[in-house]
């Protein structure tokens, strides 16, 4: 078991639970271990073992055990002391590989300053003073130059570490810089939740898979993307669930599930939609959970497609208690109602069907209709038949899929990232929300919709750490410094742009390289300066002018909660840093008083970092919210804790108390205010109808398929509907988290260290490409160079790429130099940070392949 | 003698570089051959089993001159028994370099686990080794006698000619009927290595013992035949034709044995058809049909050269049949190797996906760039430097044979009866 | 003791991650790999097999088998291959001659050769100097045999060794423990209480190449779908 290392003991919270080895591992574990004969032998006194939490921008945050011995880090396993065996053991190949990153040949040694062209790797080797010097001082430049808001600051999101990553929020805030918010950067946003349910995003536990009977994903690959969490689907399925699973390829996740469902490449919402009217023709929804607790009682008026407001019909006034964020709309049942938006009680006679003429104050007399009575005639065009041209799935099976859903309960659909990457993820995403609203699956155990995307969620208030005294801070969408401004967007264009960029925890001149954009405002010197902090030379560090070495999870102290599973862990060294590697809270306080001395006082200085860090920790707990209330940091150096929850047992399911005790939509989402979430649905009810201009504009006020390239690539480029008719889909592998893990020896001796394209045997044969072969992708933006695997699993006119390469292993060029920043317009209604913003839509994206010989 | 002088230099050479190769070797570890995790036996063990091979059939030469009465082999049976010790010298010294771990060879005879049928074999090439040497010692002893050298023969000074005569001619006739089984059994023992083993389909059979044997008469006694026909010379070639004649006999009889078992092996291997005999059999015909073509073609030729008159009749032409001989039986060693491991014994076969044989693939034990770590299959070619250790028999046995017979008298013992030539 | 391993082939995800966590705890040099996981009929791990209409994709995990009747074992000619009082099939280090002979006569191609120096093999990965990965004190059985040790001879066999450094400090195996599917069960077979006894009794499982008569200690369980109870 676990031995107490002498030489660590300055660390007292090293101490690792006893615990953890008795809930270690399968069921078999106890009998094996009272037979295991003899005591522990020959194992040196400087071994210990640390936990930490692995967390990687994968959403993982599994907890990690560190085997130390001489201060290096020998073998890494998982921890397995979650109080719930069920959460046991989490972890996966990149975790458990740790090692080789750490101390792997691409570990950064010192700070560097770039002396060539960017790019070019010709770096000088500096100490820490002259490139902190040199940093501040470029920063400082830029500032008096362009204003502060002309600095970006790109720190990936936010649950990864709340310790270290506030210290950027910290310092970005106070200097006035421009935050970038992850969460649309990486595509990650589902925008229908928002406009539907009014949060950023929302989702079952894992755990909660297990109550579930049916299962419905649509392109979430989560054998290869929730690996820690696969178990649970099996589970699920073993007990009786029903998996279905739609996918255009044939993903591993398919390979587990009762049914596979090909479907064409985003037609997800043809599917849903397609459901939605079998479900409202059979009359299979559940009445009284739509008329509680969504919009469709409301009337729309015929004349304008607007709601309807209280304050509009003439014997109705508004009623006088709603804030301004909310509004009543008005409902019929032989009378008019006006609909408190905070009250979720309609009577149940509310119509929902058919059409009143309504006097309005002005005097006019209009016509309106239930939203219900809308969606029911805009359904009508998705016959099984025409479903079936439209996604390819067979009619009897769409029918028969949406009576056995309907009579199975709890039903739980989960929407794949790689399936709202598309330029209408956001319809996609409400048309099947349709399915688990009209059936009443929310808010209940094992029931709902989810989306499991990056590590995007905060999880309790940060705000004490994050943002110094309520100071304000400036966020910009990261697309629009990719696509430059738009006329419609809400949030504010810096006068002069993005001048510089300061990057962590993110590796952008590969993942957000986008039609390569990025490489050419460095190379333009459009962007005057990048600097980032990472622990390893990764393109962005190559495409840098001053780099600073931070370090792993396994050598700082943080704090760390994923949506994926309900528990606070802590990040704790298990080493001291590496070569000359500081936690990036230290980089920070050093740059910031650099900028300027008054800055210091805000970063505990005179503590070490792990000790700041650890205060830092006891600041968050004492101001996080009721989610940590009573959590210690003691109780944390023990083991991981559950976040507290208002549902019973703790658990984390959606929506719960809006079902269970009639509460208004949305509820609070961190770290937003209600006001700023609330607009989004103001009726304070689940809202399919969306009556904002440009959705009516846009003929997507209710939920509507549109195919995918026509309002992106072919307005963009009308010839690339003849030239590019492949869809570059970009999904992700088990040997990597995005780019992470790209270098990694062990995860590249299990692929050959190559990229690869998956392609249909039928797409093989036409463009002569077999097994193997140098393969070149390719649009008018840029290429990629992988290698083919032929799979009968992939739909065809699918050039399926596995992302995260470094540009290293792909000719210099990054594989994102074909994708483009699209950016829809309803995504710029409102602007709320990572939770109404443009998303980016990694998968909207058109190509075409050719062999080339075998050189590369 | 000049030409024995220039031979041993050679034979020096050869076995410097291969010494010089090995010491690489030893040096580097076993990377330097290309030898890998699915591919773990290659040139040293076929070459091995090339010298045990032409071993064993030297004694049996010898041993049928007494135990057959094969008078007219008689003159050659210190040339068979010499080409036997050299050749189970070589190849005892050939398994040493394939070992990862040479320096600890002794543990084999400190933990013998004798289920192992390696430890059998070195059981059965030890006593071969102490047979051979006893066959070419006694049969040295009545020269050494007369000419008052030799080697370890103090002994026999206090004894007369006759005595050691008679001595030689008892013993020279026990050692050969105890030789006899035991050069069979090296063989069968070697070909046991193989045939036992049932992860490996082309190797796992019944045959393979005594088709080994065959092959083994086959080449031992072409060996002996060359040997012999170098020794007499051209000139001397027309006295002795009656012997080379005999000896053409037994090769081409052996092959006859060998290509009875051959074909058999391949009709039992096919016949069933099943997938994995499928995969052998499209492994010696497409893969490696050039090689299995010099395995069956080469000695066929010989064969059937051997079995007409023009064949066994000149110096040239029982040259030519011996070495492509030689070679067609160093290709079947070779093809021992091929189609064993790369048909890679873990193979499934997925009845729904129709697929019959799918190999499991093996981990290199190598990380390269540009090469995958996990194969199903290894393109094996002997590196430079493994030719080079593996010349270490060859140079052994030409070194062995040439000292010998420059130091003390090999050449055919005058038969009583034949009229007194042309004396040196 | 008899102890085996259960592998439950419908949970499996094929995620690799006890290919991983053996490589890393039992410090395999690059290129050598104990445990591998695989999709059978498949040129590369998680590519479909078969045509439309009729797909598949299952992964099978392959590490040393434990048998029984161990060819390995049988055909070592020093011993330097031996069953231990448990069942576990290990291999003396210190023994080891290096002849391959068991590498010929192991049906799984689990067993890997050493060859070359493991430590100059990781050491042109290029990791930090010095650095060394994986469990890093040598481990010897009650007899003193050298049975794992974080830096390998050259010129010497090795394979999985169900992490006999770990059993002896009551601790399961790495790929028990790193697996996320919860797929592995350890444990005694002799043993009619242990969990790998009672799947074995419960579940249908099959061994690899039964018909060798190996006699694995391995066993699998067959990926079917499930039964399904009626749905309410
Ligand atoms: N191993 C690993 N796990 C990860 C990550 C990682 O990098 N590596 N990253 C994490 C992060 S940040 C994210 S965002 C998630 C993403 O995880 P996922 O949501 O699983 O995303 P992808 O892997 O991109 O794609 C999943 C599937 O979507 C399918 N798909 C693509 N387009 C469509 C479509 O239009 N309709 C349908 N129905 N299916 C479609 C693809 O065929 C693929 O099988 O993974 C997280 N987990
Ligand atoms: N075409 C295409 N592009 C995509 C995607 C796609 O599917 N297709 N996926 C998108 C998605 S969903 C996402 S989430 C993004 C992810 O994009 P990124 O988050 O930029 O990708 P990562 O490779 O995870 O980069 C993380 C970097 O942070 C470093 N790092 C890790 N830990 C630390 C730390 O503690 N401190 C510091 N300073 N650095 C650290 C790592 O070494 C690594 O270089 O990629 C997006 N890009
Ligand atoms: S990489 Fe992600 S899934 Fe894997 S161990 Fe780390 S946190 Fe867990
Ligand atoms: S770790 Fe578990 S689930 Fe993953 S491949 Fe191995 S056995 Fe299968
Ligand atoms: S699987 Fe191979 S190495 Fe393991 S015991 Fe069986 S024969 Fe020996
Ligand atoms: S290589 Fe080692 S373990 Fe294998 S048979 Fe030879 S001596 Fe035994
Ligand atoms: S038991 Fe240990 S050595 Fe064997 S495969 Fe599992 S991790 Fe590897
Ligand atoms: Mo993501």
């Amino acid at each position: 078991m676990e031995k107490k290392s002498v030489k660590l003991t300055r660390r007292q919270f090293l101490k690792v639970s006893a615990a953890a080895g008795v809930l270690v591992g399968t069921a078999g574990t106890a009998s094996f271990i009272h037979k295991a004969e003899a005591a522990p032998k020959e194992v040196g006194p400087n071994i210990s073992s640390v936990r930490t939490t692995c967390s990687p921008n994968c959403t993982g945050a599994c907890g990690m055990k560190a085997l130390v011995e001489d201060g290096q880090i020998k073998s890494i396993i998982q921890a397995a002391d979650y109080p719930e065996p069920e959460y046991n053991p989490r972890g996966c190949l990149k975790g458990l590989s740790m090692t080789n990153l750490i101390y792997g040949p691409d570990r950064l040694k010192t700070p560097l300053i770039l002396k060539g062209k960017p790019g070019s790797g010709d770096f000088k080797e500096a100490s820490w003073n002259e490139s902190l010097d040199f940093t501040a001082g470029r920063l400082k430049e830029i500032a008096d130059k362009y204003g502060p808001e002309s600095i970006g600051v790109l720190f990936q999101v936010g649950g990864t570490g709340y310790v270290q990553k506030g210290a950027v929020s910290r310092l970005a805030t106070l200097a006035g810089w421009t935050m970038h918010h992850a969460y649309d950067q990486n595509g990650d946003l589902p925008m229908f939740w928002p406009m539907t349910f009014g949060v950023q995003s929302e989702e079952l536990e894992p755990r909660e898979w297990l109550n579930t009977r049916y299962v419905m994903v649509f392109g979430s690959n989560i054998l290869a993307t929730r690996i820690p969490d696969a178990h649970f689907l099996l589970e699920a399925r073993n007990n009786g669930a029903k998996i279905m699973v739609f996918d255009p390829n044939f993903s591993p996740t398919a390979a587990k599930a009762d049914e596979w469902v090909p479907i064409k490449a985003s037609s997800d919402a043809a599917v849903g939609l397609g459901m939605a009217r079998v479900l409202i023709e059979e009359k299979l929804y559940d009445s009284e959970f739509i008329k509680t607790f969504t919009d469709l009682p409301l009337l729309v008026r015929v004349d304008n497609g607007k709601r309807l407001k209280a304050d509009e019909v003439k014997s109705l006034v508004k009623p006088a208690d709603i804030p301004a964020y909310r509004e009543a709309y008005v409902a019929y049942n032989g009378q008019f109602i006006a609909v408190h938006p905070e009250k979720l009680d309609l009577p149940s006679d509310v119509m929902i069907e058919g059409d009143v003429e309504v006097s309005l104050k002005t005097g006019e007399i209009v016509n309106a209709k239930p939203a219900f009575q809308l969606l029911k005639e805009s359904l009508a065009d998705y016959t099984p038949e025409e479903v079936e041209k439209l996604a390819g799935i067979p009619a009897d099976d769409l029918v028969r899929i949406a009576r056995e859903m309907a009579g199975s309960k709890p039903l739980h659909i989960i929407y794949g990232a790689g399936n709202y990457q598309w330029y209408h993820g956001d319809l996609k995403g409400r048309a099947l929300a349709l399915l688990p609203v009209l059936t009443g699956n929310i808010g209940k155990p094992g029931a709902g919709i989810s989306t499991y995307a990056g590590q995007y969620r905060i999880r309790f208030k940060v705000a004490e750490w994050w943002v110094p005294e309520g100071k304000k801070q400036n966020w910009l969408p990261f697309l629009y410094v990719l696509h430059g401004p738009t006329k419609t967007m809400k949030a504010k264009w810096p006068t002069h742009g993005i001048k510089a960029l300061v990057i962590g925890w993110g590796n952008p001149f590969d993942q957000h390289n986008m039609a390569n954009k990025l490489r050419e405002m460095v190379e333009q010197e459009d962007l005057e300066f990048v600097v980032t902090t990472d622990f390893q030379m990764t393109t962005t560090c190559q495409y840098s002018h001053a780099v600073l070495p931070a370090v792993s999870w396994y050598e700082k102290t943080d704090l760390v909660a994923t949506p994926v599973h309900p528990y606070l862990q802590l990040q704790q060294p298990a080493v001291k840093p590496i070569y000359e590697g500081q936690p990036e809270f230290w980089i920070i306080r050093e740059l910031a008083k650099r900028l300027n001395p008054e800055f210091e006082k805000y970063f505990y200085p005179g503590l070490e970092p792990d000790q700041a860090a650890q205060k830092v920790i006891e600041l968050l707990l004492k101001t996080g919210g009721p989610e940590v209330e009573g959590i210690t940091l003691e109780q944390l150096q023990k083991g991981p804790v559950r976040l507290k929850s208002d549902v019973p047992g703790g658990r984390q399911i959606p929506f719960y108390d809006q079902v269970q005790h009639k509460k208004p939509f949305p509820p609070v989402s961190l770290p937003a205010k209600l006001e700023q979430t609330a607009q989004f649905v103001k009726s304070g009810r689940i809202e399919f109808y969306k009556d904002e201009d440009i959705m009516l504009q846009m003929g997507e006020a209710l939920p509507v398929h549109k195919p995918p390239f026509e309002e992106s690539e072919f307005a963009l480029n009308p010839m690339a509907r003849e030239k590019y008719q492949f869809s570059y889909v970009t999904r992700n592998a088990i040997y990597r988290v995005h780019s992470t893990h790209s270098n990694n020896v062990w995860m590249n001796e299990l692929q050959e260290g190559k990229p690869r394209v998956w392609l249909s045997p039928k797409d093989g044969q036409e463009k002569g490409i077999k097994e193997g072969d140098a393969v070149e992708i390719f649009n008018d933006r840029g290429k990629v160079t992988a290698y083919a695997i032929i799979d009968p699993g992939v739909g065809v006119k699918q050039a399926v790429f596995e992302q995260g390469w470094w540009s290293r292993y792909t000719n210099g060029e990054s594989y994102n130099t074909l994708t483009y920043p699209f950016i829809k317009p309803t995504h710029e209604i409102y602007f709320v940070p990572g939770m109404w913003a443009p998303n980016t839509a990694w998968n909207e994206c058109l190509c075409d392949v050719r062999k080339v010989g075998d050189a590369l | 003698m000049k030409k024995s002088n220039a031979l041993l230099g050679l034979a020096g050479a050869i076995i410097l570089i291969s010494l010089i190769a090995w010491g690489y070797q030893v040096n580097n570890g076993l990377i330097v051959t290309n030898m890998r995790n699915p591919f773990s036996w290659g040139l040293y063990i076929a070459t091995f089993a090339f010298f045990v091979g032409v071993a064993a059939g030297g004694l049996i030469v010898s041993s049928s001159v007494y135990l057959f009465n094969i008078e007219v082999l008689k003159p050659f049976t210190r040339i068979a028994s010499l080409s036997a010790f050299a050749s189970i010298l070589g190849a005892g010294a050939m398994i040493l370099p394939d070992m990862g771990r040479v320096e600890r060879v002794w543990k084999v005879f400190l933990h013998p686990n004798f289920q192992s049928p390696l430890v059998w074999d070195v059981v059965v090439i030890t006593a071969y080794l102490i047979i051979t040497f006893l066959s070419v010692y006694v049969q040295l002893l009545p020269d050494w006698k007369k000419e008052g050298h030799g080697f370890l023969n103090g002994w026999t000074r206090k004894r007369s000619q006759e005595d050691i005569n008679s001595f030689s001619k008892k013993w020279s006739k026990r050692v050969a009927l105890v030789g006899l089984p035991v050069a069979i059994l090296i063989h069968t023992v070697t070909a046991l290595i193989f045939a036992t083993q049932a992860s490996r389909g082309w190797w796992n059979t019944a045959a393979l013992p005594p088709d080994f044997v065959s092959v083994a008469v086959a080449s031992g006694t072409a060996l002996v035949l060359v040997i012999s026909l170098l020794a007499v010379g051209k000139e001397q070639f027309e006295e002795y034709r009656g012997a080379f004649r005999t000896m053409a006999l037994i090769v081409a009889g052996s092959l006859v044995i060998h290509f009875f078992f051959l074909s058999v092996d391949l009709i039992v291997h096919g016949w069933w058809g099943n997938s994995e005999a499928e995969e052998i059999h499209a492994l010696i015909f497409g893969r490696y049909g050039f090689l299995y073509g010099l395995e069956i073609l080469l000695p066929a030729f010989t064969m059937i050269f051997f079995f007409t008159e023009k064949g066994r009749s000149s110096f040239k032409a029982l040259m030519i049949g011996s070495v492509l001989l030689f070679i067609g039986v160093f290709a079947h060693r070779m093809m021992l190797m091929f189609p064993a491991f790369n048909v890679i014994p873990l193979s499934l076969s997925l009845s729904g996906a129709g697929i019959e044989s799918w190999a499991y693939p093996v981990a290199l034990g190598q990380l390269r760039e540009g090469l995958p770590v996990f194969v199903s299959s290894w393109d094996y070619s002997p590196t430079l430097v493994e030719y080079a250790v593996a010349l270490l028999p060859f140079g052994q046995v030409l070194f062995v044979v040439t000292g010998a017979m420059k130091m003390y008298n090999f050449l055919p013992q005058k038969r009583i009866e034949s009229p007194p030539t042309n004396e040196k | 003791m008899r102890l085996g391993m259960v592998i439950d082939l419908d949970r499996c995800i094929g995620c690799r991650s006890c290919a991983v966590a053996c490589k890393s705890h039992n410090a395999q040099p690059p290129g050598t790999w104990w445990n591998r996981v695989f999709t059978p009929g498949s040129s590369f791990h998680q590519a479909a097999v078969g045509k439309d209409g009729g797909l598949q994709m299952e992964a099978l995990p392959v590490s040393c088998q434990m048998c029984d009747n161990a060819p390995c074992q049988k055909v070592c000619p020093t011993g330097a291959t031996y069953t231990d009082e448990r069942g576990v099939v290990l291999i003396d280090y210190e023994r080891c001659i290096g002849c391959r002979y068991c590498m010929a006569a192991c049906p799984y191609g689990v067993r890997q050769f050493n060859w070359e120096d493991a430590k100059e093999v990781k050491a042109r990965v290029g990791y930090e100097a010095g650095y060394e990965y994986g469990y890093p004190v040598d481990f010897r059985d009650k007899d003193g045999r050298l049975v794992f040790t974080p830096n390998r001879p050259a010129g010497v066999v090795e394979k999985c060794t169900f992490c006999a450094q770990y059993l002896a400090e009551g601790e399961l195996p790495a790929c028990i423990r790193g697996c996320p599917g919860k797929v592995r069960t350890f444990g005694d077979l002799d043993d009619p209480n242990s969990e790998v006894s009672k799947l074995i009794r419960k579940r249908q499982t099959v061994r690899l190449k039964e018909e060798l008569g190996t006699s694995p200690k391995v066993y699998y369980i067959a990926p079917a779908k499930p039964i399904r109870l009626e749905v309410d």
